[in-house]
């Protein structure tokens, strides 16, 4: 796996949360950097073939907010293998910017590029999707406890290999805790992302369970 | 008409001028040494007392005794300085400008004499049951006062104060009778009785009450009743809520995989993270379920005490305005030797 854009990202998200001091002097902005882990799932089915894949993937998202508009970038890391000897082992590379406005105190609307790349010893398969997001949060214990939820699909796409781009299709939700006297919160949430090619069929399903911390500036 | 008036104003001015100036001669005849001169000339200010001021009249009395002391008349001497005392009995000579066979002088008609002087406000309006109206009593010298508030026929109305005086007394009276009735309109005096320690009353001062009574002021509508207090307890309603939407959301966590068109695809660890959302719903419910709220308790109480503060307060005022005010006039003192 290739450190390399997993350091520049982090880069841009240290920058991103050098903003804090200055956001929190603005009641409506604000900036976070979230690290994450996940145990992933990939399915990819060509046909009547199934190629069952677990791993691990590790993710770093940042953002920044200014009234109510909304600018998120995330970019993961990924590494997958098989029970199965016959399918070979393949990294995940993804990343992904996501610009929206916040037409709600708790629904925010975004769209932006996906990409995704899966590299095998024989080369790589890229798919790159244009989405649509919407997302939406409520707090369980004010300031404490809140969960979310995003439900995302591509409008467009287009991919590496000799399919047609069929359609995207995905989701997360999940649930974050915040650390009493701490700019920290957890975050356990379930993500799946199901892209599709046609002539011939094809699909890839990512599924991961993620575990992961957050520093807010707000 | 401005002649005439001049005309009559011409001799009183002219009254005033001499018996003051009667005394400043006698005081620089005094200070000359020349006593004889000084009794004469302090004599003749006093025959004119009307036209002194109080503090006029001490300060020629006591050049008067001083001069007297120095001719060797200790008898008219000390009953100058009687003549003093009963004008004021706080009066005493200059401990700088008099020589000590002065003061002994003055001193020992001090203590002959038993005598008191009063002092209070000429006029007062009082609440009844919340003001009173004090008086400042002042002795000559040590002994024993009987001080009362009489009605006109002379019975007494209230007893204020029986025993020893030494220097000054301060008395307070709450303008009720003796039966603790509040006292009616009418003429009444203040009577302060100087006896002799065995008991036999050796003078008396009287000073004349007029006390009249206002129409009554209206009364003071209650508080009104606490109302838009703050809620003490969180309602359940947030924790329901909370509730609803961790249910929610481990629902919707089973429902992305179809959503996203992969029902065939998901995992079953998808099951764990919809259970502790439902989890972190119920945790929002504990929270949110009628729990107090100690600041709200806190300000409500502070509100409660200041109302009832406010309703005692009231009731109080007009459990007093119900008595009404009385207003007391108090005339010139009259003093009267011997028992009355």
């Amino acid at each position: 796996m290739a450190p390399r854009p997993m350091v520049g990202l982090l880069a841009l998200a240290a920058s991103a949360a050098a903003a804090p001091a200055r956001a929190q002097d603005r009641p409506l902005g604000g900036a976070y950097l979230d690290g994450a882990a996940a145990a992933g799932r990939i399915r990819s089915a060509a046909g009547t073939l199934v190629e069952p894949l677990h791993g691990t993937v590790l993710a770093l998202t940042a953002g920044l907010s200014r009234w109510s508009l909304v600018l998120d970038a995330r970019y993961a890391e990924g590494s997958f293998t098989s029970n199965d000897p016959a399918v070979p082992a393949r990294d995940l590379t993804e990343g992904e910017v996501q610009f929206g406005v916040r037409l709600l105190p708790v629904v925010t609307v975004s769209a932006g590029p996906h990409a995704r790349a899966y590299t095998t010893a024989s080369g790589s398969q890229r798919w790159v999707f244009w989405e649509a997001r919407v997302a939406g949060q409520t707090a369980l214990i004010p300031s404490r406890l809140d969960v979310y939820a995003q439900l995302w699909g591509a409008v467009a796409g287009s991919t590496s290999l000799s399919n047609e781009f069929g359609s995207e299709r995905g989701g997360e939700v999940g649930a974050r805790l915040g650390l009493p006297g701490t700019p920290l919160r957890l975050r356990i949430a379930y993500r799946i992302d199901h892209g599709s090619g046609t002539e011939p069929v094809r699909s890839d399903t990512v599924e991961q369970i993620l575990l992961a911390v957050r520093l807010s500036s707000r | 008409m401005v002649a005439a008036a001049l005309a009559l104003a011409a001799p009183c001015s002219t009254a005033a001028q001499t018996a003051l100036q009667l005394l400043t001669d006698g005081v620089a005849a005094y200070e000359d040494l020349q006593f004889t001169q000084a009794v004469q000339l302090l004599g003749r200010s006093l025959d004119l007392q009307d036209q002194l001021s109080n503090a006029q009249q001490a300060r020629a009395l006591t050049y008067l005794a001083a001069s007297q002391v120095f001719l060797q008349q200790p008898a008219d001497a000390a009953d100058t300085f009687r003549r003093l005392l009963f004008l004021d009995p706080r009066q005493l000579p200059d401990s700088l400008q008099f020589p000590t066979a002065v003061h002994r002088v003055y001193a020992e008609a001090r203590e002959r004499i038993k005598l008191v002087a009063a002092i209070l406000p000429s006029r007062s309006e009082l609440a009844v049951g919340r003001d009173t109206l004090r008086i400042r009593i002042y002795a000559s010298s040590f002994h024993y006062l009987a001080a009362s508030i009489e009605r006109s026929d002379g019975t007494t109305l209230r007893e204020l104060y029986s025993g020893p005086i030494r220097d000054s007394l301060a008395l307070a009276w709450d303008t009720r009778g003796g039966d603790g009735a509040p006292v009616s309109a009418g003429s009444y005096r203040l009577s302060l009785v100087s006896a002799f320690p065995e008991g036999q009353a050796q003078r008396s001062l009287s000073i004349p009450l007029e006390i009249s009574t206002p129409p009554p002021v209206d009364t003071l509508p209650e508080p009104a009743p606490l109302d838009s207090l703050l809620p003490e307890r969180t309602t359940s309603g947030p924790g329901l809520r909370a509730l609803g939407s961790g249910l929610l959301a481990g629902g919707l966590v089973l429902l992305l995989p179809p959503l996203a068109g992969a029902a065939g695809d998901a995992g079953a660890g998808r099951f764990a993270v919809s259970g502790l959302l439902s989890l972190a719903g119920i945790a929002g419910l504990v929270h949110g379920l009628g729990h107090p709220l100690p600041q709200n308790i806190a300000a409500n109480d502070a509100r409660r005490r200041a109302w009832q503060l406010a309703r005692t307060h009231v009731a109080e005022e007009n459990a007093r305005r119900r008595l009404g005010n009385v207003i007391i006039q108090s005339g010139a003192p009259a003093r009267q030797e011997g028992s009355r």
